[in-house]
C-alpha cells in the first residue's frame, strides 16, 4: 500500500490544488485528468475474447502508479487484452471521482483502482459492482471489501522487518537503533515501525532505544536523528518511515560525519530517494512492487471474467525489495526503482 | 485644588487600581524576561542530558533553527504592523521549487554550475517577493483582512508548487548549493545557514530599531488610522512589509535546499506556526505596536533549545508536543499581563 | 442672521492688521443636506476663539474644512488674507495649519518623541540618513524643550504615550500641534475625556500657546472653559455662525441661549 504519508502529501497537495484553481487562477494547467490507453492485441468490446479492463491510479504523475502501469500493461499484453489508464493528477477523490463516474458509462470489462478515499470511492464502486463489472483494488482499498472482488496492497510489517534485518547485517548485529516515523496513527507506516519493532527483539544485542514522529518535515527529522546521535554514541541504523524521514536521517548522518557507521533505511524508491541512495546519504531502500501489483490485478480481473474464479485469492499481500548503496547499480535490483515515466 | 502651574508629574500609574508588583516588574524587564526563560531551560536540559553542552548539540539547535528564524524576521514585521502571514511556509516552498527547477533545467542544458546557482538564487529571492508583495497589495488595495489574504495565498501557493514538478523532488542541484549548506566557518562551529540566519536577524533588527521605516511600522500597527493622518504612505508600507516577509521566505527557501541538496513539495509546510509563535514567545503582541527582533531570536532559541533538549533528554514523543505547545501558551499569557501592565 | 450684523456682545473689530484665519461664506452640502449654510469668522495671531454649538451644528464640519479634511461646497478661507484650498489634510499642514483631533492620532505604544516627529522623523546625516537611521538625541532633544514650553513636566521623553495620563496625552498632543502648527492651530474638544483638574492644565496650556503669538481655535462643549481662557466665543447654529461673543460682556447663560437659538428668535423681536 501506498505509504500513507505521502497519501497525505497527495491529498493536500489534491485540495489545495482545486481549491488554488478557484482562488487564484494560477492552477489552470495541471488540475485536470489525464488518460491513455494501452492495448494489447484485440480491439476493445463487451463481447467475445477481448477484455477491456480500466486501470485508475491514485493520480498519474506519481512515479509509484506510473510503476504500477508499466506492470499492468505487460501482463495485458500477455494476456491479449486492452488496458486504459485515466486518473486524476492529484490524489483527491475530488479530481478521481469524476473519472469514476465517466468511466462507467464506457462499461469496461473490469475496474482496477487505487482508491483515493476509503469512503467516497464506495457508493462509485458499487455502482460497477451492480452494472456486473468486477473490482479490483491496488494499493490501497475501501471500507466495504465485500464489494471487491479482490484486494491487493504491500506487506508493510514485511518491509520494516526488513528494514531491520538489513540494518542489523550491516551492522553486524550489534548495536542501537531508532525509528523516525511520520505521525502515529497512519497505518501503513505505523505497520511498518510495528514490523521493524518485532525483527529487532529477534537480535539480542540491538536495540531500539528511541522512536520519533517528525510530521512529515525533513527538517525536524534531521535534527532528531542529529540529536540521537548524540545522545546515543552506540547508534548503529536508523529507520525512517518514509521519504522525509529518510532523507532527514541521512543527511543528519551525513552532517554528523558518521557515514559508514549509521546506517539509515528509508521506504520506497522515487527518483529523489534513488539518488540518495546511490550518493550513500541513504543506505538501503525498502521498495515496494507496483509493477507487481498491477501485474496481479490484471491476471486476477481475467480470472474473474474467464470464469476461473476460484484461482483469485481475496487479498494479496506483496512482498517488498530490498536495495542497497551496494547493489543500487545492480540492474537486478535496479529494475525495481520506480519509473518517471511510461508511455504504451 | 490649588496647583502651581509648573509642575513636575512623574509618569503617572494607571487610573484606578494598584498595579501588582508582578506585573510592573515584568513591564520593566521588558523582552529580557524571555532570555531568562531561555537561559533557565538550557540548564533545566542541560541537568537532564549533559549532551546540551556540547558543539554537535550546537549545531543541531542553531541548525534546526534557520529556517525558522528567517521566516520569524519577516513575520515580526508583519505582526508588529498588527497583520499576520500565514503563507510564509508556503511561499518558502514554492520559491524554493521554483529556482530548483530552474537549475535543475540549466544545468541539464549544460550551463555552468555559476550561472545556474545564480538564476536559481535570483528566482527563489524574486519570487518570494512577488508573492510577499502580491499579499500586501491584496491586503491594502481589497481591505481584506490579512488573516484571509494570506490564508488564501498559503492555498494558492501550496497548490502551485505541485505544478513545478509534478510534485516530485528537485535533487540535481549546483555544487554550490550543496557547498552552502554544508560549509561552515570558525572551524565548523558556525556554518553558513546558520551565519546567514543571524546576519539576517542583525541587519533587519537594525532597520526595525533605528530607522524611519522601523518606527513608522511600529506606529501603524499601534494606530494605524492616525498614523495616516500624520501623511505617512501606510498603504505602502504595509506593501513592503509584505514583501520583506516573502523576500525572507524566498532566503528560507534557499537555506532549506542547501541544507538537503534538494527541493521538495513539502518544504516550509507549516513553518508560519513555528515562526508565529517564536515571534509571539519573543515578546511581540498579535494586536499590534509591540515586539523586537532580539524577542524574536529569543524566541525561536527557545523553540528549538526545547526540540533539542528533549530528545537528548529522551523524553515521548507525546510530551514534547504538550511541552512545545505549553510554552507558547504561558508566553502569549505573560505577555498578555506585560502589556496589561504597562498601559491604561 | 448672518455676522454682518453686529451680534450682541461684539465689541468693534480689532485693529487693522490681516486676521490670521478668515472665513467667508463657507457652505457645505451634501445632497440635500445643508451642514454649513453660511459661517463667517476670523481668526486673530495670539487670540483663543471658543467655537461653540449643538450637536450637529456643523463644528466639526467647519474644523475639518479648515483643516483640509473635507472641501467646501461654496465660499472662500483666507490665510494670512490670501485665499488658499486644501485638497488633503496633509496640505493644510504643509500650510502651518495644526489640528488636534478628539481621539489625538497618537500611537499609545511608540514613545513621546517617535509621537512628536511620527511622519517628519529626523534622520542622522550622511549615508546612513539615506537609509534611513533615525537621529534619536536630536528628537528626544527637541521634544524635551518642546514638552516644557507646556509647562506640564513629564519625566522622560522615551516613556511610552500608553502609560501617561489622560491629561499628559493631551499635552504630547498639542504639544505637536504646537511645535510644528506656523499659522494656526485647531483643537477638537480637547478635554472631554479629562478630569477637572486636568482640564484646567490644558486650558493653561492653551493660553500659553496663545501667548506666543499661535491663534487657537477651540471647539468645545465646555462652556465654563471656553467662558474662562477664550477672546471670542463664536456661536454656530443650524450651520450659520450666529453670534460672535465676548466673554466679559456675556454670561454663560447667554451663549447657551445663542447655541438652542432661543436668543435669535428674542433679538428678531427685539429689533
Amino acid at each position: 500500500m501506498r505509504n500513507e504519508a505521502t497519501r497525505r502529501r497527495m491529498a493536500r497537495r489534491g485540495t489545495a490544488c482545486v481549491a488554488g484553481v478557484a482562488a487564484a487562477a494560477l492552477a489552470a494547467a495541471g488540475c485536470g485528468s489525464s488518460s491513455n490507453n494501452s492495448s494489447g492485441s484485440g480491439s476493445s468490446g463487451s463481447s467475445g475474447k477481448h477484455y477491456t479492463i480500466a486501470l485508475v491510479p491514485g493520480l498519474t504523475t506519481d512515479p509509484f502508479y506510473i510503476t504500477m502501469h508499466a506492470g499492468a500493461a505487460a501482463e495485458a499484453k500477455k494476456l491479449g487484452v486492452t488496458l486504459t489508464w485515466q486518473g486524476g493528477t492529484a490524489f483527491s477523490p475530488t479530481t478521481q471521482l469524476p473519472v469514476v463516474d465517466s468511466l462507467l458509462a464506457k462499461h469496461p470489462d473490469a475496474l482496477l483502482i487505487a482508491p483515493t478515499d476509503v469512503k467516497a470511492l464506495q457508493a462509485p464502486i458499487q455502482k460497477f459492482v451492480n452494472a456486473g463489472i468486477p473490482v479490483i483494488a491496488v494499493d490501497t482499498t475501501i471500507n466495504d471489501t465485500s464489494l471487491l472482488t479482490s484486494a491487493i496492497t504491500s506487506n508493510n510489517e514485511q518491509g520494516g522487518a526488513a528494514a531491520a534485518d538489513t540494518i542489523a547485517k550491516l551492522a553486524h548485529d550489534k548495536g542501537q537503533v531508532a525509528v523516525d516515523n511520520v505521525t502515529p496513527g497512519i497505518s501503513t507506516t505505523d505497520a511498518r515501525q510495528a514490523g521493524f519493532l518485532a525483527e529487532m527483539k529477534k537480535y539480542p544485542n540491538m536495540k531500539v532505544v528511541a522512536t520519533e514522529y517528525n510530521n512529515d518535515s525533513a527538517t525536524t527529522a534531521e535534527s532528531q536523528v542529529r540529536n540521537l546521535i548524540l545522545s546515543h554514541p552506540g547508534l548503529v541504523g536508523v529507520f525512517g518511515t518514509n521519504l522525509y524521514g529518510a532523507q532527514g536521517a541521512g543527511t543528519a548522518v551525513d552532517k554528523a560525519g558518521k557515514q559508514g557507521k549509521v546506517f539509515v533505511a528509508g521506504y520506497d524508491a522515487e527518483p529523489a530517494e534513488v539518488s540518495l541512495l546511490k550518493k550513500g546519504v541513504i543506505n538501503i531502500l525498502v521498495i515496494q512492487q507496483p509493477a507487481v501489483e498491477g501485474a496481479d490485478a490484471v491476471l486476477y480481473a481475467y480470472d474473474k471474467l474467464t470464469g476461473k474464479t476460484s484461482a483469485i485469492p481475496k487479498n494479496t499481500l506483496v512482498k517488498n525489495v530490498v536495495a542497497t548503496t551496494a547493489n543500487a547499480s545492480d540492474p537486478s535490483i535496479s529494475k525495481y526503482f520506480y519509473l518517471s515515466s511510461f508511455s504504451g | 485644588m490649588a496647583a502651581p502651574a509648573t509642575d513636575v508629574v512623574q509618569a503617572e500609574p494607571p487610573a484606578q487600581e494598584n498595579v501588582p508588583t508582578f506585573q510592573r516588574v515584568m513591564e520593566r524587564l521588558g523582552p529580557l524576561w524571555t532570555l531568562g526563560v531561555l537561559i533557565i531551560l538550557v540548564i533545566i536540559f542541560g541537568i537532564l542530558s549533559p549532551d546540551l553542552y556540547t558543539k554537535a548539540a550546537w549545531l543541531s539547535t542553531s541548525s534546526y533553527a534557520v529556517e525558522y528564524l528567517i521566516l520569524a524576521v519577516g513575520q515580526t514585521f508583519v505582526i508588529i504592523t498588527a497583520g499576520i502571514d500565514l503563507s510564509d511556509g508556503a511561499i518558502l516552498g514554492f520559491s524554493a521549487m521554483a529556482g530548483a527547477v530552474l537549475m535543475n533545467n540549466m544545468l541539464t542544458g549544460h550551463s555552468s554550475g555559476a550561472v545556474a546557482s545564480i538564476a536559481g538564487i535570483a528566482v527563489m529571492v524574486g519570487t518570494g517577493t512577488a508573492i510577499g508583495v502580491l499579499n500586501g497589495l491584496l491586503i491594502t488595495r481589497i481591505k481584506l483582512p490579512p488573516f484571509i489574504v494570506t490564508l488564501g495565498t498559503l492555498t494558492a501557493v501550496t497548490g502551485a508548487t505541485d505544478l513545478l514538478n509534478n510534485g516530485g523532488e528537485v535533487t540535481n542541484l549546483p555544487s554550490f548549493i550543496a557547498n552552502l549548506g554544508n560549509d561552515s566557518l570558525l572551524s565548523g562551529w558556525l556554518p553558513y545557514p546558520v551565519l546567514v540566519a543571524l546576519v539576517i536577524a542583525l541587519v533587519f533588527g537594525l532597520i526595525l530599531a533605528r530607522t524611519r521605516f522601523g518606527v513608522r511600522t511600529y506606529a501603524i500597527g499601534s494606530n494605524e488610522a492616525g498614523t495616516r493622518r500624520s501623511g505617512i504612505r501606510v498603504d505602502r508600507h504595509l506593501v513592503i512589509v509584505y514583501g520583506i516577509s516573502g523576500f525572507l521566505a524566498g532566503i528560507a527557501g534557499l537555506m532549506v535546499t542547501a541544507n538537503f541538496s534538494s527541493a521538495s513539495s513539502l518544504a516550509g509546510a507549516n513553518d508560519e506556526l513555528y515562526a508565529i509563535a517564536a515571534v509571539v514567545i519573543g515578546g511581540a503582541s498579535i494586536f499590534g505596536g509591540r515586539g523586537t527582533i532580539f524577542g524574536t531570536v529569543i524566541g525561536t532559541a527557545i523553540l528549538s533549545v526545547l526540540t533539542t533538549g528533549l530528545v537528548l533528554a529522551n523524553i515521548a514523543p507525546f510530551w514534547q508536543q504538550v511541552a512545545i505547545g505549553g510554552v507558547v501558551i504561558a508566553a502569549v499569557a505573560v505577555d498578555r499581563v506585560r502589556t496589561k501592565a504597562g498601559t491604561d | 442672521m448672518t455676522a454682518d450684523e453686529p451680534a450682541p456682545g461684539s465689541s468693534d473689530p480689532a485693529p487693522e492688521e490681516t486676521p490670521r484665519v478668515e472665513v467667508r461664506n463657507l457652505v457645505k452640502r451634501y445632497g440635500s443636506v445643508q451642514a454649513l449654510r453660511d459661517v463667517n469668522m476670523t481668526l486673530r495671531a495670539g487670540e483663543i476663539v471658543g467655537l461653540v454649538g449643538d450637536n450637529g451644528a456643523g463644528k466639526s464640519t467647519l474644523v475639518n474644512i479648515i483643516a483640509g479634511a473635507l472641501q467646501p461646497t461654496s465660499g472662500s478661507i483666507l490665510l494670512d488674507g490670501k485665499p488658499v484650498s486644501f485638497r488633503s489634510p496633509i496640505e493644510a499642514r504643509s500650510a502651518g495649519i495644526e489640528t488636534v483631533y478628539q481621539d489625538l492620532a497618537l500611537a499609545p505604544d511608540l514613545s513621546i518623541w517617535a509621537n512628536m516627529f511620527l511622519g517628519r522623523e529626523k534622520t542622522v546625516s550622511g549615508p546612513l540618513g539615506w537609509l534611513g537611521w533615525l537621529d534619536r538625541k536630536s528628537m528626544m532633544a527637541e521634544t524635551a524643550k518642546d514638552l516644557e514650553r507646556t509647562r506640564i513636566r513629564i519625566a522622560s521623553v522615551g516613556s511610552r504615550v500608553g502609560r501617561l495620563s489622560g491629561g499628559q496625552r493631551q499635552a504630547v498632543a498639542v504639544s505637536r500641534a504646537v511645535a510644528w502648527g506656523s499659522r494656526v492651530v485647531l483643537m477638537d474638544e480637547p478635554t472631554a475625556a479629562l478630569g477637572v483638574e486636568q482640564q484646567a492644565r490644558v486650558g493653561e496650556l492653551i493660553q500659553t500657546v496663545a501667548g506666543e503669538g499661535l491663534p487657537v481655535l477651540l471647539i468645545s462643549h465646555n462652556l465654563q472653559q471656553v467662558h474662562a481662557i477664550c477672546d471670542r466665543i463664536v456661536v454656530l447654529f443650524h450651520g450659520t455662525t450666529v453670534a460672535d461673543l465676548r466673554p466679559k460682556d456675556t454670561e454663560i447663560d447667554d451663549i447657551v441661549s445663542w447655541i438652542t437659538g432661543a436668543a435669535i428668535a428674542s433679538n428678531r423681536k427685539a429689533s
